[in-house]
């Protein structure tokens, strides 16, 4: 009788061994920063996915990722410009300038890489001047790139006088409709952008530098980080890419549309706090970006999917991303992570 | 208070000085005749000053209506401001008409996306003696002068009739609008809408859905909509960038000829794309005429002349048939 009870307790410890390293791991998976809307947005997913299979087709999930990445791409910037306690609200116009320089350009016989350089140029240039005026003149940088939204959207109609650049060469439209084994020329870029960032920022003294000064800007510049410097840079990512989100849209759309990017900086940012970086600095991941900028995407995409009226779209779209953040929110509290 | 005081100061200057750099660049150029007949007028009386308050100074048919308006201000004697938000914005576009009424000019020119969101500035400048001509989008008779557009009911109409000709009577139709609180394009919306119902049993409306005029925006819409609904087979545009847009998407679906689109507006890639049969056509509205006539009326007026409380400047459906015809 003994020998049987060692027989069964046997398989009972291994099991409870098992169930023990499961339980560990389903903590540390749960403790994982952005798996809380990681979860909404897979639970949206299948929710859409299952009741409209068509959702699930490669066409689509490749639209998806596609009208994805131009907000991604900006995002990922935005991530570090909210890491270093910034905002930049001038993206939107930035977008469409990039996109409208590069298409002048390159339609007035200028080199195919020289125009895209000229436009993303334009966006470094316009962040270089959003930076100089937050860090010399201590202009918050909410009015700062408010007022370079205005700027850049006047320069805009300036240049274009509201009429869109068309046509543009095959060669520049194979920028934002081109695609790689079947994936996007847009997918991929962003894809290779975000990993790079990922890397700057966890791996990197900059990436460091960026959380140090949204951390607190007094104790960055005593451990000897030039926080000005750092100020700067991040205006210059989001300038950089938000001109080549014009430039790929432009190329997407096979015309540069003078009113690209209207309302972007909201819907940028959005995708940034959604997936969990801190409005006030100091805290944010380019996968919790990339969460958040999906989610929004998934949402658009699915209200359409699943036929539901125009009328009761916003009202919808607006609940899920309450309900997607608050229970994100509530998580991280529970866990001690905000 | 003081502030806009301040505003207010900045913009007469700046406007003076505008006029007055005008009136030396046009001295000169003149020839002996025409010097002749505006130092007649000028003598007379100072010119007209005229405020266009334009819904979207971005979009380009509005520059055709800008340019009419010109034309005629400068055949009648009228200085045109050329005013107008960058995006859709009901609220600046009231914050401008009060501007301009506020520089007491002879006439407003304006195009009320929301009429009732304008009424209230309306009544101000009518106290004011100022006359308002609305372009495109109508607001209440009393509100205002006189309105020159495009007769939304005739518009949805002829889209209707136009787009059941072309399908035999039969399609599955997918609307793409700018948004649903667009009221011009609500009405059009109504009249395509009652006008299938009457005479059309097997045209059916599947899916109306919005794109904010955004044309990235309209080309996801336009793909999901082909993913969701295949039975989809028409595609009627109320705002100009769909159409471009559900032309990109239709052909790298490799769906052109099987699905037709009736577009709006005559910019250059709709034409283009006309041209190369994805879109099979495009009711255009002439901007230009709204302009034109709407300075011509507002000039009338104050000449004391009776002016039509409404005027429809006319819609011409452009095909392939009649693409390199139609502007003559």
């Amino acid at each position: 009788m003994g020998d049987s009870i060692e027989v069964s307790n046997e398989p009972k410890n291994v099991e409870q061994k098992k169930t023990l390293i499961l339980l560990n791991l389903l903590n540390k998976v749960l403790s994982i920063k952005e798996i809380g809307i990681l979860l909404c947005l897979i639970l949206i997913v299948l929710i859409i996915g299952i009741s409209k299979p068509v959702f699930f087709s490669y066409d689509n999930i490749i639209n998806i990722l596609r009208s994805t990445s131009f907000i991604f791409i900006i995002g990922i910037a935005m991530t570090f410009v909210l890491i270093a306690g910034d905002l930049d609200l001038s993206v939107g116009p930035i977008l469409a300038l990039g996109g409208i320089i590069s298409s002048l350009c390159v339609t007035s016989g200028i080199p195919l890489s020289i125009s895209i350089i000229l436009g993303v140029m334009v966006g470094v240039v316009i962040g270089v001047i959003n930076g100089l005026l937050v860090v010399k003149c201590d202009i918050p940088a909410l009015i700062v790139t408010l007022g370079t939204m205005y700027i850049g959207r006047g320069l805009v109609l300036i240049i274009t006088k509201g009429a869109p650049i068309y046509p543009l060469p095959e060669s520049f439209n194979v920028i934002g409709q081109g695609e790689i084994l079947n994936i996007p020329n847009v997918v991929i870029i962003s894809v290779i952008a975000a990993v790079i960032a990922n890397i700057v920022l966890s791996k990197t003294r900059y990436g460091r530098a960026v959380y140090a000064v949204g951390g607190n800007k007094e104790t960055a510049r005593l451990s000897g980080i030039n926080v000005n410097l750092v100020e700067v840079s991040v205006y210059i990512l989001t300038g950089a890419a938000s001109a080549l989100s014009g430039i790929m849209m432009a190329g997407r759309l096979g015309s540069a549309q003078p009113s690209a990017g209207t309302g972007y900086e909201l819907l940028v940012i959005a995708a940034v706090i959604i997936g969990g970086t801190s409005l006030f600095g100091g805290s944010g991941t380019i996968v919790g970006t990339a969460i958040g900028a999906l989610l929004m995407s998934v949402i658009s995409n699915g209200m359409v999917i699943m036929k539901i009226s125009a009328y009761w779209q916003n009202l919808i779209v607006g609940i899920i991303i309450i309900l997607a953040v608050g229970i994100d929110r509530y998580r991280r509290k529970r866990r001690g992570l905000v | 208070m003081l502030f806009s005081m301040i505003l207010s100061g900045c913009g007469s200057e700046s406007v003076d000085t505008i006029k007055s750099d005008k009136n030396v660049k046009a001295d000169a150029e003149q020839t002996k005749k025409e010097e002749l007949k505006s130092e007649e007028k000028e003598i007379e009386k100072e010119p007209l000053e005229i405020t266009f308050v334009s819904p979207l100074i971005g979009l380009p048919v509005w520059l055709d209506a800008k340019y009419g308006a010109e034309a005629a201000g400068e055949e009648f004697g009228a200085n045109i401001s050329w005013v107008g938000p960058d995006t859709i914005d009901i609220n600046a576009q009231v914050q401008l008409v009060e501007a301009a009424i506020a520089q007491k000019v002879d006439g407003i020119i304006s195009c009320p996306l929301n009429p009732t969101a304008f009424e209230p500035v309306y009544k101000k400048a009518q106290e004011a003696g100022i006359p308002i001509v609305n372009t495109a989008v109508d607001s209440k008779e009393d509100t205002r002068l006189a309105y020159i557009g495009t007769d939304e009911v005739n518009f949805g109409k002829k889209a209707a009739e136009a787009l059941a000709k072309k399908m035999n009577g039969k399609a599955n139709i997918a609307v793409i609008q700018t948004s649903l609180d667009s009221g011009n394009q609500n009405k059009e919306y109504e009249s395509f809408k009652n006008t299938i119902e009457e005479k059309y049993p097997n045209m059916k409306i599947i899916v109306r859905e919005t794109d904010e005029s955004d044309m990235l925006k309209a080309v996801d819409k336009v793909n999901a909509i082909l993913n969701s609904y295949p039975e989809v087979n028409a595609i009627w545009c109320l705002e100009a960038v769909g159409g471009p847009a559900a032309a990109k998407v239709i052909e790298e679906k490799n769906l052109v000829g099987k699905i037709t689109i009736l577009a709006i507006d005559d910019m250059e890639d709709t034409i283009s794309y006309i041209k190369k049969g994805t879109i099979w056509g495009t009711m255009t509205q002439n901007f230009y005429k709204m302009g034109y006539e709407a300075v011509k009326m507002i000039v009338e007026s104050k000449q004391g002349k009776e002016v039509p409380s409404i005027s429809d400047s006319g819609t011409t459906l452009v095909t392939l048939e009649n693409v390199e015809t139609y502007k003559k």
